[in-house]
Parts: C-alpha cells; structure tokens; sequence
C-alpha cells in the first residue's frame, strides 16, 4: 500500500512537459475556436454597434445595453419563430424516428418476404441529394396546396433510412429470443413491439432524437423553399429573411442578439447532453 | 379410405405453397410500411419526376411544359455560370475535405495524447460546439468577423502581425472562396475530430505493442500503424466531405446572394439550381442542372470506392 | 449552472414579454375619427411583399414603429367591421415564386408586389382587372394619383394600356444625394441638377482619399453592389443611351438585344473606373451605414433614399444635417432613374370580390399613405401628398424623378436581365473593385452571346 502511495506521489509529480505543451496548445485552439462567440455575445449588447461594428474590437462593449435584444425581439418576431421550430422539430422527430423503430424492428426481427429487398432500397436511396428531390417535392406539394403548411416537413420525415439502418443494427444486437417467448404467451406483433422492445431502445432513441433535432433545428433549404407566410417561419429563416430585408451587414448588434438568442436552445441541449451527442456522432459516423 | 390416408399424408410433407403471404410478412410490410411509403413518395418518385421534368421547357408558372428532349442538358453544360459553378463548388470542397481531415485527425491525435481526462472531455466539447451552430447563424456571424476593412476582427489581428491592408475576405473574388473554406472549417472540425477520437480508442493496443518491441518510436507508430488503420475512416470522412461539399448552399447564398457575389465566385450548383428554379422559374433546367449533379456525385462516390479498393489488393 | 439557465430563460421571457405588449398607443389616422362605412361582408386575404406588419424598434432613432396590423385595427376595422381580413407578410427575397404559388392555388385575393412581378402575371392571366370595380364606386377618384405612374406603368396599366389592374402604392425612391459638408472640405463644386454619370465620376476621383481638413479617409462616390435589380446599371444605360435590347416584355422570346453595343461599352468603362472609389464593403452592400448622417465619410450616394437624414431630423431636429445631404436628379438625360412602382393587385379568381376592392381600396388611400410614410419613409403616389413633411426634399425629388421615369427592357420585368444581366454586372463590378476588371468587349460579347441562346432555348 504504502509503495503505491509513493509511485503514485511520483508519479503526480512528473508530468511530462510534452504533456503541458500539448495542453497549452490546445487551450490556445479552443481559445480561437471560441473568439467567434465572444464577439457576437460583446457586439450583442452593445448598443453603439447598432449601425456598424465598434472599431477597434472591445473586450466589453463600448455602450453596453439590452435594448438590442428588445430591438431584436421586437423587429424579428423571435419568440414565435423559436416556438415554429420547436412544432416543426418535434413532429419531425416523432414521424422520423418512429418510422424508423418500426421498420428497423421488422427487418431485423420479422423476417418477411423481400425484408432485403425493402433495405437494399432504403439504403440506395441514401444516395440521392436532397437537392436533386427538392424540386418536384416542392411543386408536389404547391399542387397539394400544402405549402407553407408544417405537413411538409412532416409528411418527407417518414423517409429516414438512415434511422431506419441504425434501428435495425440496434435490433440485431437483441436477442430474437425476447420476440418468440412473448409471441409463445400470445402476445400479438405490436405489444410485442411496444411492450417487450421499445422499452429497451432508450439509447437508440436518444440517439436519433439528438440527431434530427440538430438537423431540422438548423435546416433552412427547405424552408426557404416551402414556407412563405413570415407567420410560419422556423427560426434560421427567420434570422436570414431579416438580414436579407435589411441587407446582411448592417445593424450588427441587432443581428448578433438575434443571433445569440437562436442559438440559445441548441447550445442548452448542447451543453447538457454534450457526451451523449458527441457519442451520437460517433456512433453514427463509424458505423458508415 | 387408404387413398384419403395416402392423400393427408402427401398434404403433412408438401409444405404450405399455398399462403405464400404469411401473416408475418404482412406484418412486416405493416411496419415498414412508413419507411417505405416515404421512400416511394420522397424519394423514388421525386427522382423520376425530377428526370422528367428536366426534359421538358417549363417557365414561369406552367408545371407542365412542352417535350425539349436534351435541350436543358445541353444549355447547362454550355453554360459558362453552370461550369463556375461546378468549378467553384469543386474548390471549395475539396479544399475543406483535404483540410478538414487533416486538421480534425492532427487535432484528435493531440487530443488522444492528452493524458488528462477532463482535458480531453473539455477540449472535445469545446472543439464541437462550432458543429451544433446552423449554417446561417455560423454566415451571419462570419460576415461581421470577416468584414472587409480594418473594422473586421480577422483584419485588425491580422494587423498585429504586420499585415496593414485590410482583406476583402468576402468581397474580394480571388479570396472569398478560401474564406468561406476557413469559416465551414470552423464548424466541421469538431464533427471530424470526434470521429477520428473514436476510431483511434479502437486501434487495438497489440499493434502498438508489436511495433514498440521492433524498436518503433511515436512518430513512426502513428505513421505505419495508426494512419493505415484508420484508413476506411478517411476514406469514408473523403467520400462524405466531398459529397456534402458539392451540397453546399447556405453559406455562399448568405454571403454572396443569388449571384453568387463577388463576381460570381460563390456560385455553387446547388444556388444554380436554385436561382434557375425560383428565381428564373426555368424548372426544365433547373430539374437538368440536379440531375448532372446527381452524377457526378455518383461518379464522384464510385471512383473513391474504386481507389479504395485497389489499394486494398495491393496489400 | 441551473440558476445561470433559469436566469437565462427568465430574461428571454421578460424580453418577448414586452416584445409581445398590446399597442403602442400612438396615433394612426392623423386625428381622423373612423367611423363605420358598411357592414358588408366578406373574408379578404392580402399578401404583402416585404411589409411590416407587428409593430418595431427602428434601430437607428430608437422610436417605435406601428405595424399593419394594428393600423388597421384601428382603422379599417372600425370602417368594416364584418370584413375579416387576413395579412400574410411575404419578405421580398424569393417574393416572386411565393407570390406566383399563392395565385395559382387561389390562397390570396389582394396583393402588394413589385411592378415587374405584377405585369407578368397580368400577362399571364391571373390578375383581374379593376376597371369596372372603378367606375362602380363613386367615392373612389383615380385622379388622386400621379399621372404617370397610374396611366403609363407596366405596372399598373395594361402592355396596350386600355385596362387597369393595378393601384400604385409605394414609388421606389431613387435619386443622387451628395454631402455639401465633404464637397467643400475638398473644394469641389457642388453637383448640378441633372448630373451626369461623367460629373460624378469626375468630381468623385477628386474626393477619394485622405480628407485635407479631418485628415479622414473619404471615398468619392457609393452604390450597393450586390443590388438585386441593378438600379444603378439601369440608370447608367439610361444615361448613356444603351438601350441592351429592343423588342417588348409581351414576347419575351422575340426581344433582341444588343449588349454589345459601345454605349454599353460606356456604361461599363464608367462601372469600371468607378468601382475603384467606394470602400471595399460596397460589393456586399456594407460600408454606407453612416450616410446620411454626422460621421457620413462618402461624397455621393448614388440611387440613395434620404431615408437614414429625415429619420434623424424627424427623431432629433437636426436641420445642420438636412441642408448637408443634398439631392439631385438620377443620372439619365431627363433625371431620370429606374423608378419601381409597386402596386397593389388582385387576383383573378379573388374569392370576395367586393371586399377585396375594399381593402384595396383602402391601402392604396392617401390615409395609409401617411401612415406608411410617416412609420416606414415610402414613398407616397399621390399628387396631393400633404402629409409628407414640407422639409423631405427627398419625397421631392423622388416624384420629381417619377415623373420623368420610363421603363426599358433593362429592367427587373425581364427575366433575363434578373438571372443574368444583373449578376453578370456586379460580377463585373466586384472584379473592377479588386483592379482586376475583364476585357470590357469580350465581357459584353459573351453576354450577348448568353442572352442569344437563352432566347434561343425559349422557342
């Protein structure tokens, strides 16, 4: 015991210098990785930066003030954009995710006719760019007069193959066996789903939950294309219609408060699920 | 009597082609069936509908227009704005991949090297952050940062180190290109990073072992073992980077607009597309443009794997 | 951390809280009392290009704006109180393509859009033509409005000009504003009245540099240069007489154009040696956030609106700074400039026909003339613009320049200047701007070029 103690005191002692090096290099990237948000939250609340940016950089902004989120507020409906992408995010998530439960379940437990075949498809059509379908998708719905309604964003979510191949890779890590001793006690498909599977997919769940919102949350291609009553618009839209009124560089502290404030729901998922979604991406990103 | 037994006895050994849809299979079809109902609607059939539509000369506000065959194909590949684009498009994504991966692997091997757990948790949250911000905000934000005259943040530190005339990152044209490169480079580098983490925790000690018994110092390990190891993540980080990157449309149509400002430097295929769709409602052409797109992603896609491969036998 | 959170969350309510307050309690009828008109009925859906409608902060004087919304609650509903009416705010980037899909799927029944977008569709048949509704009511007096913009715009008036379809709102303001402060700091003589693009640029290379009195920089001359219409090159064409094509917007397909012609040549020699003058921000539209005002460091502002000046002596009385920024003609021979006239429209198959012509009625009426002229500086139509305060010599010179307006076919009506012109040109412009400007000849002539197959591939 007492020998451990000892190496260990030695050990805390003698950290290499490479090691420090590499710290300190480091904190000095993360320091620039940082320097962006810094300067939008100073410009933010400065007042004086309404018209133009305050020359030179400050640290602490020149006139500080909160009047350039009430200006933001009140100029850019912010509030009702924040809640457009809240609706718009959560039934994406709901459809999508649920979409992809359901058949990942079957193609990994149900083994029915022509299983591969469906996700042969599913995966192919990974292929195809959005940009390539955004088109006739759009003149789709303008023919269903469903533009500028939410059902357009809800109604393509059904299409998430790539929930659907994380899904069924989950499944396949459980034991079939858990399906036939249920379907044996009578249970019928869906309780089966629901009762005996489902309970079981909270991180496969959490996982495509951070993934989809991040997506919609940050998505502004489609909506640019399908929303067109300001009323409606999601969040990034918002923010860009207001610059593009206004011409993109002007009133800087305004735009940045707006910013700030888009931003704020992300970095609060972010900053409290952090491990989780840098697991997601991970998780995501090798199994490609 | 003996023919009736002769006959259940043949029924009992003949097996069931009779329901050759089984419930199961129902079922299974019932399940997928959102999946399949959203590929069929948003993705097989758009990709047709795209196909047809590109051959056909629609303007303004009819959707049904009349049969040009190849016409729109033709315009764009003769069209001098379509092959900025692609030339534009190609530069900037390739120079953020090549970048990208070589930057985010540095930075995760540096990160893997840190003994110190909570650095390492620390500076992979920090180096992600950039990854959650949107497109729009991480553009709006840029633009101020990057604004040309000494009143930009980038131009007054660059003044510190003796650079006094003020760059015009996004109004300059020979510039605006690398610009936007440094700004995606900011919010991808993270999303790269965590990946690379991921997979060198996966290489498998024995390796490194070996190798330190041949003698082998760091420097080398990382070289032969490391890099060679994580070879299907950068092939797949190249694959993905390069495919996204011939997507790219909402930073430069912040920055730039629908010209693609400055002079055109920021036209990318997908604003193409865009401009020739909403803006000049040629849906004809616009339909063609994304389809050439679509091809060469493909093209793009199966060369990779090819060289993947190849390389592969060689071993 | 959770308190930090909480605080966070309670300050975003408190903010939308009071971003959310009912009213603003200002006046909005300029002490006019409404009174119920009629207790007609009907549901009318108006679909505004770019307008505000919940009420604002200007960001420079600070003071509140009124939306439409309110406006009309306390104006038009009083006057029909059994007209449901609905606002859709459109923003203007993409207005087109929305405005066109609303049309087409019957979603909106009155309409405020850009003169160009609404002869197109006139064209193609989807507006209704006002003409009966017109001679119908008695109380409304087409006379009210500027001649030319009622009787000869494309964008109200018929390509034959028998019917009317549109009611002139708003009338873009364009004109030359220069500062008299910086002219005499550098000794250059004021601009005359109908400056010419070769004035400008003469005195502009004089007044690009170290000011010799404040020892500032100062740049000579100004335009955005990522304009979405390409005003200035417009008014540039018009000066110097390059037409760019010949033909009517009637038949797109048979225009000809001649965009390599040398007074295009001119226009571009003018674009090139000019871009060398204004501050590098002026590609992205940046660098003239202080025009118009004290610490203002440019000579002239071409296509400029006096919008940020009269903000300021409206907000704070400053008459040193009105008689500083003094306007002039546009830059054609007559003065003239592009002019955009944005009318309000309505479409064919408008479900309430009557109550549509209400409302248009009502918002295109010297009343909300004023209001939009007093909350958000547009500029009225009207010939007895009395609200318009007897010190905006912008408003002024703005229907001065109307009044000599003509359109061409380089204009934002021609969907080819709009996809291609207008970013070829501040492609050009951005080039110049960097010393690196084309070969103006091979420019040209590949533009001419492009303009020919795109014709071609119309047929």
């Amino acid at each position: 015991m007492i020998q451990t103690a000892d190496s260990k005191a030695l050990r805390r002692k003698k950290i290499p210098v490479s090691q420090w090096i590499l710290a300190i290099v480091l904190f000095l990237g993360s320091f620039i990785m940082i320097v962006p948000f810094l300067w939008m939250l100073v410009t933010s609340f400065d007042w004086g930066a309404r018209l133009n940016i305050t020359f030179p950089p400050k640290i602490w902004p020149e006139e500080p003030s909160i009047r350039t989120y009430e200006v933001a507020f009140t100029n850019i409906k912010m509030f009702r954009y924040i809640i457009n992408s809240i609706i718009v995010s959560a039934g994406v998530i709901v459809v999508s995710s649920l979409s992809a439960l359901l058949s990942g379940y079957a193609l990994s437990k149900l083994r029915f006719k022509g299983a591969s075949l469906v996700l042969l498809l599913a995966l192919s059509t990974m292929m195809i760019p959005f940009e390539m379908t955004m088109i006739p998708q759009y003149l789709l719905f303008s023919k269903l007069g469903l533009l500028d309604n939410y059902l357009a964003f809800y109604l393509p979510a059904l299409n998430y193959a790539f929930g659907t191949f994380l899904a069924k890779a989950f499944f396949d890590q459980l034991p079939s066996s858990l399906r036939e001793a249920a379907i044996l006690d009578g249970a019928g498909e869906f309780t089966v789903f629901g009762r005996v599977y489902l309970p079981l997919c909270t991180p496969i769940i959490a996982t495509m939950i951070i993934l989809l919102f991040l997506g919609v949350w940050n998505e502004m291609l489609w909506p640019l294309l399908v929303l067109k009553n300001a009323a409606k618009y999601t969040i990034q839209i918002g923010l860009a219609m207001f610059t593009y009124n206004n011409g993109i560089n002007q009133q800087p502290s305004i735009i940045m408060a707006a910013t700030a404030v888009s931003l704020i729901p992300v970095v609060v998922v972010y900053m409290f699920l952090q491990r989780y979604i840098i697991e997601s991406i991970a998780l995501s990103g090798i199994k490609q | 009597m003996i023919v009736s037994n002769e006959m259940n006895a043949d029924k009992r050994m003949t097996p069931k082609r009779k329901k050759w849809f089984t419930r199961n299979d129902w079922t299974g079809y019932l399940f997928s069936a959102p999946l399949i109902i959203g590929v069929l609607a948003f993705a097989i059939y758009p990709m047709f509908a795209a196909l047809f539509i590109s051959f056909h000369q629609t303007s303004g506000l009819s959707l049904n227009g009349k049969w040009v065959g190849l016409s729109n194909y033709r315009y764009a590949l003769e069209d001098p704005v379509f092959w900025q684009a692609l030339t534009n498009t190609f530069l900037m994504g390739v120079l953020s991949v090549v970048l990208g991966i070589v930057l985010s692997f540095v930075l995760a091997s540096l990160i893997n090297n840190l003994k110190w757990n909570f650095g390492k948790n620390f500076f992979k949250a920090v180096y992600f952050l950039p990854n959650v911000v949107s497109a729009v905000a991480t553009s709006l934000l840029f633009s101020f940062l990057f604004f040309p005259s000494k009143e930009g943040l980038l131009n007054f530190v660059l003044s510190w180190f003796g650079v006094h005339h003020p760059i015009g990152w996004f109004t300059n044209p020979e510039v605006s290109r690398y610009s936007i490169v440094l700004m995606s480079l900011w919010g991808a580098l993270g999303y790269n990073t965590i990946i690379f983490l991921a997979g060198l925790q996966s290489v498998p000690r024995d390796l490194y072992e070996a190798a330190e018994v041949d003698g082998a110092g760091g420097y080398k390990k990382w070289l032969h073992i490391t890099i060679p190891y994580l070879r299907p993540i950068f092939v797949f980080m190249l694959i993905m980077g390069t495919i996204g990157g011939m997507k790219r449309f909402t930073d430069v149509w912040l920055i730039g607009g629908t010209a693609g400002n400055p002079g055109g430097s920021l036209m990318t295929v997908v604003l193409y597309i865009y401009r020739n769709a909403f803006l000049a409602s040629q849906m004809g052409l616009a339909t063609a443009a994304s389809y050439l797109l679509f091809i060469i992603i493909l093209v793009l896609t199966a060369v990779m794997m090819l060289l993947n491969r190849r390389k592969d036998s060689l071993y | 951390m959770k308190k930090w959170l909480l605080l966070l969350l309670s300050c975003t309510l408190v903010f939308t809280l009071a971003a959310c307050s009912e009213g603003s309690g200002k006046d909005v009828t300029g002490g006019v009392e409404i009174k119920q008109v009629s207790d007609m009925k009907g549901t009318v859906r108006v679909a505004l290009a770019g307008w505000q409608l919940d009420n604002g902060i200007n960001a420079q004087t600070g003071n509140t704006t009124i939306g439409l919304t309110e406006y009309m609650d306390k104006t038009f509903k009083k006057m029909y109180p059994n007209i449901k009416v609905e606002l859709y705010q459109i923003p203007w980037e993409n207005v087109k393509a929305k405005q066109t899909a609303m049309l087409m799927s019957g979603d909106a029944d009155v309409l405020y859009t850009g003169g160009a977008f609404a002869s197109q569709w006139y064209q193609d048949g989807l507006l209704r033509d006002l003409d009966d509704l017109i001679k119908e009511d008695t109380s409304f007096d087409p006379g009210i409005y500027l001649d030319g913009i009622m009787n000869n715009s494309y964008s109200t008036k018929s390509p034959d000009g028998s019917k009317q379809f549109g009611i002139p709102a708003v009338l873009g303001r364009r004109m030359t504003i220069y500062d008299k402060k910086l002219f005499s700091d550098w000794g250059v003589e004021g601009l005359t009245e109908k400056a010419t693009p070769e004035e400008i640029l003469e005195k502009a290379k004089k007044m690009t540099g170290k000011n010799p009195k404040t020892g500032e920089q100062n740049y000579g001359v100004y335009w955005s240069g990522n304009s979405l219409n390409g005003s200035t090159f417009v008014a540039l064409t018009l000066a110097f007489g390059a037409k760019g094509a010949e033909g009517s917007l009637k038949d797109v397909k048979s225009i000809k154009w001649h965009l390599n012609t040398p007074e295009m040549v001119k226009v571009m020699e003018w674009l090139k040696e000019a871009a060398k003058l204004p501050p590098a921000g002026f590609i992205t539209a940046q660098g003239a956030e202080n025009f118009g005002l004290e610490k203002n460091n440019i000579a002239i502002a071409l296509d400029s609106t006096g919008g940020a000046t009269m903000n300021e002596f409206i907000a704070n009385n400053n008459k040193d700074l009105l008689d500083r920024f003094e306007p002039v003609m546009n830059m054609g021979p007559k003065g003239e400039g592009w002019v955009a006239v944005d009318p309000f429209v309505m479409a064919k198959n408008a479900k309430d026909v009557k109550a549509s012509w209400e409302v248009l009625k009502f918002l295109t009426s010297p009343m909300t003339q004023k209001y939009t002229y007093e909350n958000f500086a547009m500029t009225p139509t009207i010939k007895q613009a009395d609200f318009v305060k007897p010190e905006d010599k912008y408003v002024k010179k703005a229907l001065d320049i109307a009044n000599v307006g003509h359109s061409e076919l380089m204009d934002e009506a021609n969907p080819f200047y709009m996809s291609d012109i207008v970013p070829a040109v501040n492609g050009f412009i951005s080039k110049a701007a960097s010393g690196n400007a084309p070969d103006i000849q091979q420019f040209l002539d590949e533009l001419q070029d492009r303009a020919e197959k795109w014709s071609a591939n119309l047929k």
